[in-house]
C-alpha cells in the first residue's frame, strides 16, 4: 500500500513570540518535516504577518519562498481604512502580480484587533469572492455569528475554517448545512469518528487537510487521514484534491 | 518495516503490544461524539492496532460515578481481552468512597483508580481522596489523575512521596505547556510518577521533548478516546523522532510493567 500524499492548507514559518519546546520555526525545518510526513506542498504564511504586521510579513514571506515550489505563499490581509494596508482593488492587482492564490486574516483581539463585520471588511470580502480567492480563517479569530454573517453576505466566498477543535459539531453542522462554500481544516477536528461522520453527512469535499505546523504536530495531522475509516478516494480528496480544486478556481487573469 | 512506516501507510500496528492508559466511554454533555460506545471504540482500536484500553466513564468524571462505573463494568465483562477498567470516585461523596472502591476494584478487569479533580471541583490533594490513594498504595495500582496546571503537579509531587507504591499517572502531562515542564521534572524525580501524552492541542515535537527530558520509560501512551480522536496521538508517537525501543516503551511496555507489578490479591485482567 502506498502512502498518501498531502497538500497542506495551513503551515507557517518564522520566529514567534512563543515557541514551545520541541517545535521549530525555520523554513528549512518545515520542509524537512513536510517530507517526513508525506506532505508534498503547503500553503504557508509568515509568522511576522500575524504577530507583527501583514505587509511586512508578506514581504518577508515572498523573499523566503522564492524558488521553493513546495511552499505556496499565503498573504495575511486586513482592512485598508487606516492606510496600513492596500485598498481591495490595489490588493487584487498586487496579488495577481505575485500569483497569490489564498489569503488569511487575524482580526482577533490577541492579534490585529479589528471587527470582521461587513462595515469594516465588506470591500475586502467582495474582492476575494469575485476573484474566487479562498480565505483561511482561524476559529480563534472569529465567532459563529460573525462567520454566519460573512458567509450569508458572501455566499460564493470559499472560507476554510482553520484551528478548529473537537467541541464544535453542535454549531458546525448547522453552518455546513447552510453554507456550501464553508470548508473545515482537519488537524484540530479531533472528534472521535468525526471525519467519518462529516463524510457521510456532508461529503469529503468539505474537509481540507491542514497541519498547523510548526505549532501543531504534522505527524498527528497526517495520521488522522491515514487511519480514517473512509474510502481511499475520500482520503485522497481530503489529503490533496479538495484544496487543489479550490485553488484551480482562483481567477488569475 | 519501522513503526513510522506503519503509521505513514495507515496500517494497524499489530507487531507490538499497544495499551492505551487513558480512555473514557459513553456520552459527554459538552459536545457531540458520534459513537462513544464500547463497540464504537473497538472499531477505532482495531483500525489502529490498539490491543487494550483503560477506561473510565464520562459519567463518572461528571455527575454519577455509580452509573459510570457500571458502564465500565459492562464493557470489561463483554470485552475482557480489550477493555480494562478504572474505578472512578468523587470527593464530594466521601461517605461512599471506600464502599465504591470495594465494589469495583475486585471485579476482574479493573486495574486501578481514576480521579478527575477539575470536573469534581476539587484539589488533587483533597483529604476526601484519602481512601482512593490508600487503595492505590495497598494494591500498587495505577492511579490516573487529570492534571492541569502547576498546582495539580505540585500536589502529585507531594502525594507520590506519601504513597510510594501507588503508580501516579499525570494525565495530559500537566496540561498547559508551562506546567508540562514542571510535570516532566516531577516525573523524572519520582520512580512512581508517569506522564501520558493525551492532549487536544498536540504541539509539534512534544513527544520528543518528553523523551529527551525524562526518558521513554516514564511516558505512557494515552489518547483520551473517545473524548478525543486517538489517531493524532497514535501518529505523534508512531512517527516521533525517537528510537524504535523508545516507541515500544511508550506504546505498551511501560503500562504493561505497571500492570504486572500490582500486588497479589487484587483483580487480574
Amino acid at each position: 500500500m502506498d502512502s498518501l500524499k498531502f497538500f497542506d492548507c495551513h503551515c507557517s514559518f518564522g520566529m514567534r513570540s512563543i515557541r514551545y519546546p520541541g517545535s521549530f520555526y525555520q523554513k528549512e525545518d518545515l520542509i524537512r518535516k513536510m517530507k517526513s510526513c508525506g506532505i508534498e506542498k503547503a500553503l504557508v504564511y509568515h509568522s511576522m504577518a500575524q504577530e507583527y504586521n501583514p505587509e511586512a510579513g508578506n514581504q518577508m514571506l515572498m523573499e523566503a519562498v522564492q524558488g521553493i515550489p513546495s511552499l505556496i505563499p499565503v498573504w495575511a490581509v486586513m482592512p485598508h481604512h487606516t492606510g496600513e494596508f492596500p485598498e481591495p482593488d490595489e490588493l487584487a492587482r498586487r496579488m495577481k502580480e505575485n500569483a497569490i492564490q489564498a489569503v488569511t486574516m487575524f482580526p482577533g483581539a490577541a492579534d490585529q484587533t479589528y471587527s470582521m463585520a461587513e462595515w469594516n471588511c465588506g470591500g475586502l470580502y467582495g474582492m476575494l469572492e469575485e476573484q474566487r480567492v479562498p480565505l483561511l480563517l482561524g476559529m480563534e479569530q472569529t465567532a459563529w455569528n460573525d462567520l454566519q454573517e460573512l458567509l450569508s453576505r458572501h455566499p460564493q466566498l470559499n472560507v476554510i475554517l482553520t484551528n478548529v477543535n473537537y467541541r464544535i459539531d453542535r454549531n458546525l453542522y448547522a453552518m455546513l448545512e447552510k453554507h456550501d462554500h464553508l470548508f473545515l481544516e482537519t488537524y484540530g477536528y479531533k472528534v472521535y469518528g468525526g471525519i467519518e461522520a462529516i463524510c457521510r453527512r456532508f461529503g469529503a469535499r468539505r474537509l481540507i487537510f491542514g497541519s498547523g505546523m510548526p505549532v501543531f504536530s504534522g505527524s498527528g495531522a497526517v495520521s488522522m487521514i491515514n487511519y480514517a475509516q473512509i474510502s481511499e478516494e475520500e482520503k485522497r480528496e481530503i489529503a490533496y484534491k479538495n484544496l487543489e480544486n479550490l485553488l484551480k478556481g482562483v481567477r488569475q487573469a | 518495516m519501522s513503526i513510522a512506516d506503519y503509521v505513514k501507510k495507515g496500517l494497524p500496528l499489530h507487531e507490538i503490544p499497544v495499551i492505551d492508559c487513558h480512555n473514557h466511554i459513553g456520552l459527554w454533555k459538552a459536545f457531540h461524539i458520534p459513537d462513544p460506545s464500547a463497540e464504537g471504540m473497538l472499531s477505532g482500536m482495531n483500525r489502529l492496532g490498539i490491543d487494550k484500553v483503560c477506561v473510565t466513564a464520562h459519567s463518572s468524571i461528571g455527575p454519577d460515578y455509580h452509573f459510570g462505573n457500571d458502564m465500565v463494568m459492562d464493557a470489561v465483562a463483554r470485552y475482557p481481552d480489550r477493555f480494562l477498567g478504572y474505578v472512578t470516585v468523587n470527593p464530594n461523596y466521601p461517605e461512599d468512597m471506600e464502599q465504591e472502591i470495594r465494589r469495583c476494584l475486585p471485579v476482574k478487569g479493573f486495574i486501578g483508580i481514576k480521579l478527575h479533580p477539575s470536573c469534581h471541583g476539587s484539589a488533587v490533594d483533597n483529604t476526601n481522596y484519602t481512601a482512593a490513594f490508600e487503595a492505590a498504595q495497598k494494591g500498587k495500582l495505577p492511579i490516573l489523575i487529570h492534571i492541569w496546571g502547576r498546582e495539580n503537579v505540585a500536589d502529585v509531587d507531594r502525594l507520590s512521596d506519601r504513597y510510594p507504591d501507588a503508580q501516579f499517572i499525570m494525565a495530559h502531562a500537566g496540561g498547559d505547556v508551562l506546567s508540562m515542564g514542571y510535570a516532566l521534572e516531577v516525573a523524572g524525580r519520582h520512580a512512581n510518577v508517569y506522564v501520558d501524552v493525551a492532549v487536544s492541542t498536540a504541539y509539534e515535537g512534544n513527544v520528543e521533548w518528553f523523551v529527551r527530558e525524562i526518558g521513554s520509560k516514564k511516558v505512557l501512551f494515552g489518547t483520551d478516546m473517545p473524548f478525543l480522536d486517538p489517531r493524532p496521538t497514535f501518529g505523534r508517537v508512531g512517527m516521533a523522532e525517537i528510537g524504535e525501543e523508545e516507541k515500544k516503551d511508550i506504546f505498551g511496555g511501560n503500562m504493561q510493567r505497571i500492570l504486572d507489578q500490582r500486588a497479589e490479591g487484587g483483580s487480574k485482567d
